[in-house]
């Protein structure tokens, strides 16, 4: 399998700073995604967790040029992307939007409350021109259907839809341009619990059916276990581990990796799992403590962990972690 | 794909909006007050009684007479049939409320966009420039100028320009309204520029221009519509104080000017005080309400 | 052993321009004295409105307008003003969703919790001082002087909600009303909150109702659970039987689609999670009969024209659903045009 997307050294620091009467000076940064590398292999779903303030989010918009990267590379397909995206060469530009896509979080702010679903849908044939004029409300009917709607819908607003619709039309809104990639920001957090099974089984059967690799960002453990193939988690800017799913589940052998997947509530009354209930809550972001971020509410920090950050290095089965004293 | 006759489309967001408006009953009636003076301003001219320098009541002693069936709202102290002027200071009070808005809100939403969706120096430097023209004295800067304007235009071609005083107000008028709307527009702009939906224009590719004139601008309106509609009303009560100080053209027929020739026989001919006061009141009023009607039909607020 | 609180056929409705919107139209539930029972239903069932009903805190334009409210043997719906304002915070007490919002920004932590004391206790400053000090401490905040002077912007979510359970603490409740407690929070915090809210429910003998939508957080938290669907109950029945042995087809349904971190999708082919087709009803226009034949595999013709009542098929287990033998009542019209609100129920804002 080879790898259709890799991120080299990711690095996206925020400044900051402090008001004044013109822009202010800066007292510090926030290194949201703090040297991140991975890579994702073609048809793969590789999903990247972890709770608020792991950036996992700002990595993926930056890995789309959403957001500029401070520095590192992206490359797809043996292209540098992040160049691209900062250049001026608007057809390579072009090329590098169709083929990596993205699906937003939020069915409610993720359309253009003043267009029809049409006027939406229309909107990446108008930029791309990669199919004719006259082509293009067959296809838009195409994609409705394909992602369960009714051609009819493309005359109606956002406001007339539910959640669920409006995340479909999302989907077939990122499906329109031919993508190869597409990175799923929790997809699923604002539906009801009754429609994310839905939505998730359609996210399934597409890739399967149009051969798409996934990036799928989430902080449920559940949905991530249903849809990734691989894993990867992350802990305030830094990937502590990335294992296939089967093994990261079954075996988690960081320790945050660990606490985690013990926090998910299962639907089952008489399953205890052994509890790893961390102690504290994260530290700031502004000052995070020397060596490894997660020492000061890890239950098996050494002495090392306090002054040495550890490396992401292959552990075996496919695995790498980036821990002193694993399990 | 079968496409739905329009008639059985669900109806759009205007659509919506303007149902919704017509449910909120003072926003209707600021919506109908407007259409009245619109309409006289329209078609009043040919249907008033007199031209407005008519002065022919002068001559049979009829001046600051009383309604009659001749003058329906009196003559006034030159002479003139109230009516007459009231109906032609119609359009001036929206030739004004319009044109300044126009201005403002073109200098405003421009200032006010460039600041909020690109923010940094140039968003800094463009609030400093908002702020000092809140702070300047408006109604006094204005005075000044059309007085020194009156001065320096004596005796060169620009006084035979028509209407050159009346465009001046204007001009300055909307040159010193848009500080409120530039901050209303940066607000908006800023809002929306970090919208998802913007982001997935973002990421389908779409340009800059594309995305602040097909994505933001469409969604910032409504609000700014609110602000607009006050700033006319707005912008009527200004000029009418600044003809009724003296300092209005001479040559336009204002309200404002007609209380500055008449306030001196309020006790004698109050009708012909009356008359433009009412105007006014009315004509300010209906913006006002249309405002308030805006702004609950496109934010209806939880009564529902 | 008698019900603490009982909550029989409750009504709320919305009255808006557009009509009458029965957001809640027949919800029941008993919780026994130190008992946590989980409220479990999606947005619109009714399970928030349900809970705000109890503390009869129903915002304008709902009222309640129906059904019957007791708890420690009083009736709630009975009470006035002044002696429902006495029972809020002190005997009954409330945990929101949003720790961010369900605290004054513009006070300090210990004004705020001594504001409470004192009104209810009638205690001095120092005195009330101390006792929000100790409920600090008996939530896990280290500190707690320090922290009673800082304000709500100064705390990470976690410790918001730490604070929100301590003001719910603070005259010794007999009953906790937790509607979404951690659902806000990062999982880590979350499990740490709850391990909190069980401990102190087991210390301090008090009886919870959690409000919810995780099926898993009930599993964990709860004793015995009643699910709703658009404003009505579906089932009750003690945890293990609803999880193990569910006989209404929505919690079936539930349990199905949910995907579970326990589970090995990994091996399945073709992975795919059972769903409810359609969605949820608006509540405005409610489908007839049952609340969800539209989108029940065993729905049948009768399922649309009559309303399930609730009926017990074991001890402590009923279900309502004409398919497992509940009775039916047939419903008067579609819409409810004919609600005059009994002017005993009218309960206006808050006090």
């Amino acid at each position: 399998m080879t790898n259709l997307v890799r991120v080299e050294h990711l690095l996206k620091r925020y400044p900051v700073r402090r008001r004044g009467i013109l822009g202010g000076r800066t007292v510090g940064q926030i290194s949201a995604v703090d040297d991140v590398s991975f890579s994702v292999a073609a048809g793969e779903a590789l999903a990247l967790v972890g709770e608020s303030g792991c950036g996992k989010t700002t990595t993926a918009r930056s890995m789309l040029h959403l957001v500029p990267a401070t520095s590192g590379q992206v490359w797809f397909d043996g292209t540098e992307v992040l160049s691209v995206f900062r250049g001026n060469d608007r057809p390579a530009v072009l090329r590098a939007r169709r083929a990596l896509q993205y699906m937003f979080q939020d069915p409610y702010l993720s359309l253009n409350p003043r267009w029809t679903i049409g006027q939406t849908l229309r909107e990446p044939f108008r930029v791309h021109r990669h199919a004719p004029p006259a082509e293009w409300n067959d296809r838009i009917a195409a994609l409705l259907e394909r992602v369960g709607l009714e051609p009819a819908h493309a005359w109606r607003y956002p406001h007339e839809f539910s959640g669920g619709q409006r995340q479909r039309v999302g989907v077939a809104r990122a499906l329109a341009v031919e993508p190869r990639f597409l990175v799923l920001d929790e997809p699923v957090s604002s539906l009801d619990v009754s429609v994310r099974a839905q939505i998730l089984n359609l996210l399934v059967e597409l890739r399967a059916a149009l051969g798409l690799t996934y990036l799928y960002i989430s902080h449920d453990l559940a949905s991530v276990r249903f849809i990734a193939n691989r894993v990867a988690v992350m802990y305030l800017g830094s990937i502590v581990e990335i294992a296939p799913a089967e093994i990261l589940f079954r075996y988690p052998l960081h320790h945050y990796t660990n606490a985690l997947l013990s926090a998910v509530p299962v639907p089952d009354p008489d399953a205890r799992p052994t509890r790893v209930v961390l102690r504290g809550e994260p530290p700031s972001p502004m000052h995070l403590p020397p060596g490894c971020r997660f020492h000061t509410r890890c239950p098996a920090a050494l002495p090392q962990c306090r002054t040495t950050p550890p490396a992401l290095v292959p552990s075996g089965d496919g695995r790498l972690l980036a821990c002193h004293n694993p399990r | 794909m079968g496409a739905v006759p329009p008639r059985l489309r669900p109806p759009g967001q205007l659509r919506q909006g303007w149902q919704r408006l017509r449910r909120n009953r003072s926003g209707m009636l600021g919506v109908i007050l407007i259409t009245i003076v619109v309409v006289v301003a329209l078609i009043g001219p040919w249907l008033a009684p007199y031209t407005p320098n008519d002065q022919s009541a002068m001559l049979g002693f009829a001046a600051r007479g009383a309604p009659n069936w001749a003058h329906p709202f009196g003559t006034d102290r030159n002479g003139y049939d109230v009516l007459t002027r009231v109906i032609y200071g119609a359009p001036t009070a929206l030739a004004v409320g319009l044109g300044a808005m126009l201005v403002a809100s073109l200098i405003g939403i421009l200032v006010g966009g460039i600041a909020g969706y690109i923010g940094g120096l140039a968003d800094e430097l463009l609030m400093r420039l908002t702020e000092f023209f809140l702070v300047i004295p408006v109604f006094v800067m204005i005075l000044a100028v059309v007085r020194l304007f009156g001065i320096v235009v004596v005796g060169t071609w620009l006084e035979r320009v028509p209407f050159l005083n009346l465009s001046t107000i204007i001009l300055l008028l909307g040159v010193f309204g848009w500080p409120p709307i530039a901050r209303l527009a940066r607000a908006e702009f800023l809002r929306l520029k970090g919208m998802d939906f913007v982001e997935a224009a973002r990421c389908i590719g779409a340009e800059p221009h594309d995305i602040l004139f097909r994505h933001i601008l469409p969604n910032a309106l409504p609000s700014l519509a609110v602000v607009i509609a006050l700033g006319i009303g707005g912008a009527i009560l200004a000029e009418s104080m600044i003809s009724f100080l003296g300092f209005g053209d001479p040559k336009a027929v204002s309200w404002g000017q007609l209380l500055y020739f008449n306030y001196q026989v309020l006790k004698v001919a109050p009708w012909a005080v009356l008359a433009p006061g009412g105007a006014i009141f009315v004509t300010v009023l209906g913006f006002n309400l249309l405002a308030d009607g805006l702004s609950d039909a496109f934010n209806p607020r939880l009564k529902q | 052993m008698t019900d603490l609180l009982t909550v029989d056929g409750l009504k709320v409705h919305f009255f808006t321009q557009s009509g009458v919107a029965p957001a809640v139209d027949g919800i029941d539930f008993a919780i026994r004295p130190r008992e946590t029972l989980g409220l479990v239903g999606e947005s619109g069932s009714g399970k928030t409105m349900a809970s705000l009903a109890v503390l009869r805190l129903v915002p304008p334009p709902a009222r309640i307008v129906g059904g019957s409210l007791r708890f420690q043997g009083r009736d709630l719906l009975a009470l006035d003003a002044a002696a429902m304002r006495g029972l809020r915070g002190k005997t009954i007490a409330m945990i929101f969703q949003n720790p961010a919002f369900s605290l004054n920004p513009i006070l300090s932590i210990g004004d705020q919790l001594g504001e409470i004391l004192r009104w209810h206790e009638r205690i001095s400053r120092a005195a009330a001082r101390d006792r929000a000090a100790e409920l600090l401490r008996l939530v896990g905040i280290a500190d707690p002087l320090h922290r009673l002077r800082q304000f709500p912007h100064e705390l990470s979510g976690g410790m918001k909600q730490r604070i929100c359970i301590a003001r719910a603490l603070l005259c010794n409740p007999a009953l906790i009303l937790a509607d979404e407690p951690t659902t806000n929070l990062d999982v880590t915090i979350q499990a740490q909150i709850l391990d909190l809210l069980e401990e102190l429910r087991e210390r301090l003998h008090m009886a919870m109702l959690l409000v919810s939508h995780d099926m898993g957080l009930v599993a964990r938290m709860a004793h015995r659970i009643t699910v709703v669907y658009a404003g009505r109950t579906c089932e009750t029945a003690d945890v293990h039987s609803i999880f193990h042995a569910p006989l209404h087809p929505y919690t079936r349904a539930l349990l199905d689609s949910t995907p579970r971190v326990d589970h090995d999708y990994e091996h399945e082919a073709h992975p795919a999670l059972r769903t409810i087709g359609g969605r949820i009803p608006d509540l405005a226009a409610p489908p007839s009969g049952c609340r969800f034949h539209p989108r029940c595999p065993e729905a049948t013709a009768e399922c649309a024209r009559l309303r399930p009542e609730p009926m017990q098929v074991a001890p402590g287990h009923s279900v309502s659903c004409l398919q497992r033998g509940s009775p039916g009542v047939a419903e008067i019209g579609g819409r409810h045009t004919d609600v005059s609100a009994i002017g005993a129920l009218h309960v206006g804002p808050p006090a």
